[in-house]
């Protein structure tokens, strides 16, 4: 037993002393701990939603998953919880559809959403998540992720950049040092970016290829196979407002470039405006705000995450003054 | 640790259904997953006997250096050693085992293992999985006195070959285990013996889990007579602090995607 004991104690000094070393290296060389988004934490945050009571749910991709100020939100809507379900890279209607499924949740839902959106290859885009959630997440998942959501607040150490493996790969390969990321989140999934060093140029450089290779113009898609899914999403938004919910289906705003590409690819008229019209949601647009519509986007679709406070109480007041919030958010 | 990090990203895509497979993938794919499944098997059996011991009880070891038995039937008195247990009480032995005539035995050794590789899930790669084993442990069975006396002859390098023919035999076998079907297991194979030239140059990863499998194989190799927790018991408080230590930072270093017990889908 006292051998154990000592061999414990030298163990806890030895291995102690040798991650400090380590954590400090690459603090000094100017790395600082992020918590990394993953298939738990969004499931951590899915559960939020159904047991919060009355949560405002933020839906969407990109856009709104690095946009949404949540002290901002708290501080403007005491009465709900900002839960963020949005994900990078991927349309949220397989997350309305769930929601809408769940007979616990009795929120708002804030879904951003665009022309593409309820195209049909958009529709289960995060089907996988959906699924993760409900058939491997688990309550030894959840304390996993809520344990390693401190380890990554508080050690560089904690990224997989910084795993032996990895370090391994980039010696072997003569990578030079670990990537150094312009986005990270918070606990509670609300994401940043920092434009101060983020790739500017390279959506912009991805849509002008794509363009180039359609010869101007995205390929359109028929009304007549865009409409099913927004047909589809009418009872998933009439089952949340049976429960005391409701949705909102907002249009995010973008400029340039980007903004010239979604008209040319969903004219407003032809898709969203018909969508408004016969959707039970309520609905907004960055066009029809004018702080939202010329808000500073510097890749021409994603907000700076200093500009984050700003964009959300414009996004607030938006909702409040057309009366598609209530007061307080309850 | 090992089976996630270093071996599964190796063998995924190997294995995937349709994935197209050179020489130097197979046989990479089949290393890694020959890593994987040990460390993934052996690291939860490790986990299961310590937690029994933290309650008072000893369970016996479930591993016992594989990967350096020296033919097929010290390969499953060293591998999954609770299933190969029960195999030979509650199969092999009601069968009528040894009791009769050679073929009668050699009948009850197929049997045996084609049930094992049943047991492992209704599908025919397991079957043919098993069948491979039972196929090697008849050969074995048949040219015994041939084998003892090149042993004989051959000395420490006979055992040597013995131990690498048998990896060798494992490792083709475990195509069969991983394969998600009988045309990806073929091709793997086709592509294992029948060199089609490298259409990419190995990866950093796949290196590195050569590397760790060669780690791993010559650890076997020395604890092959040797017990691990008696090896364990004679060390000094500072040289179990040192394994320790090395242990705990290895485990803190390596963060990552954290993949299911390949065993929880049997």
């Amino acid at each position: 037993m006292r051998r154990a004991l000592t061999a414990l104690a030298i163990a806890l000094v030895l291995a102690g002393s040798a991650l400090y070393a380590v954590e400090r290296h690459w603090r000094a060389r100017g790395y600082t701990p992020i918590i990394v988004d993953a298939p738990d934490l969004w499931a951590l945050q899915r559960a939020k939603a159904s047991s919060a009571g009355r949560a405002i749910v933020f839906l969407g991709a990109s856009r709104t998953l690095y946009a949404i100020d949540r002290a901002t939100v708290r501080a403007r809507l005491p009465g709900v919880e900002p839960v963020m379900l949005a994900m990078d890279g991927r349309y949220p209607l397989a997350t309305l559809r769930d929601l809408a499924g769940d007979a616990d949740f009795r929120g708002i839902v804030v879904c951003d959403i665009d022309g593409a959106g309820f195209a049909a290859p958009s529709l289960d885009m995060q089907q996988p998540e959906v699924d993760y959630y409900h058939h491997e997440f688990s309550p030894s998942r959840a304390l996993h992720r809520i344990l390693l959501n401190h380890w990554q607040r508080h050690a560089v150490i904690a990224r997989s950049d910084f795993s032996l493996l990895r370090s391994a790969v980039r010696r072997w390969n003569n990578e030079g040092e670990p990537f150094r990321p312009q986005q990270w989140f918070d606990r509670r999934r609300f994401g940043n970016i920092d434009y101060e060093f983020a790739d500017r140029e390279g959506q912009k450089r991805a849509l002008r290829e794509n363009l180039d290779r359609h010869g101007g113009h995205l390929p359109r898609v028929a009304f007549d196979a865009w409409w099913p899914q927004v047909e589809a999403s009418h009872a998933w938004v009439r089952a949340i407002q049976v429960r005391g919910g409701d949705v909102v289906f907002y249009a995010s705003p973008t400029s340039g470039l980007r903004r010239w590409v979604e008209e040319d690819w969903f004219p407003r008229k032809e898709y969203w405006d018909r969508m408004v019209a016969a959707t039970p949601a309520k609905t907004l647009h960055a066009l029809d705000v004018p702080a939202l519509r010329d808000f500073p986007l510097p890749d021409e679709s994603h907000i700076d995450y200093r500009q984050k406070p700003a964009y959300t109480n414009a996004l607030i007041d938006a909702l409040l003054e057309r009366g598609l919030l209530a007061p307080g958010g309850g | 640790m090992l089976a996630d990090s270093v071996f599964a990203p190796v063998v995924d895509p190997v294995f995937k259904a349709g994935a197209s497979v050179d020489t130097a993938a197979a046989w990479t794919g089949t290393i890694a997953f020959a890593g994987q499944i040990f460390c993934d098997f052996a690291g939860y059996s490790t986990c299961a006997i310590g937690c029994a011991a933290m309650l008072g009880f000893w369970l016996p070891d479930n591993f016992r250096a594989p990967y350096a038995a020296v033919g097929f039937s010290d390969f499953w008195r060293r591998w999954h050693v609770s299933l190969s247990t029960w195999l030979r009480d509650y199969l092999y032995v009601p069968l009528g085992g040894n009791r009769g005539s050679r073929l009668f035995t050699l009948r009850n050794l197929m049997l045996t293992m084609l049930l094992g590789g049943l047991w492992h899930g209704a599908a025919w790669t397991f079957v043919a999985w098993g069948a491979f084993h039972g196929l090697m442990l008849v050969g074995e069975r048949l040219s015994r006195p041939l084998l003892e006396r090149a042993a004989t002859m051959l000395g420490g390098f006979g055992t040597l070959l013995g131990g690498l023919m048998t990896l060798l035999g494992v490792l083709v076998a475990w195509v069969w285990f991983r394969a998600p079907d009988f045309a990806h297991a073929a091709k793997i194979h086709h592509a294992m013996f029948v060199a089609t030239g490298s259409s990419a140059a190995l990866t950093a990863e796949a290196k590195i889990a050569l590397v760790v499998f060669g780690l791993l194989w010559l650890m076997h190799w020395l604890l092959r007579h040797h017990d691990l927790r008696r090896w364990l018991r004679q060390r000094n408080a500072l040289s179990l602090g040192v394994i320790w230590a090395i242990l705990a930072v290895a485990i803190v270093l390596s963060p990552g995607v954290s993949r299911a017990f390949i065993y929880f889908q049997f």
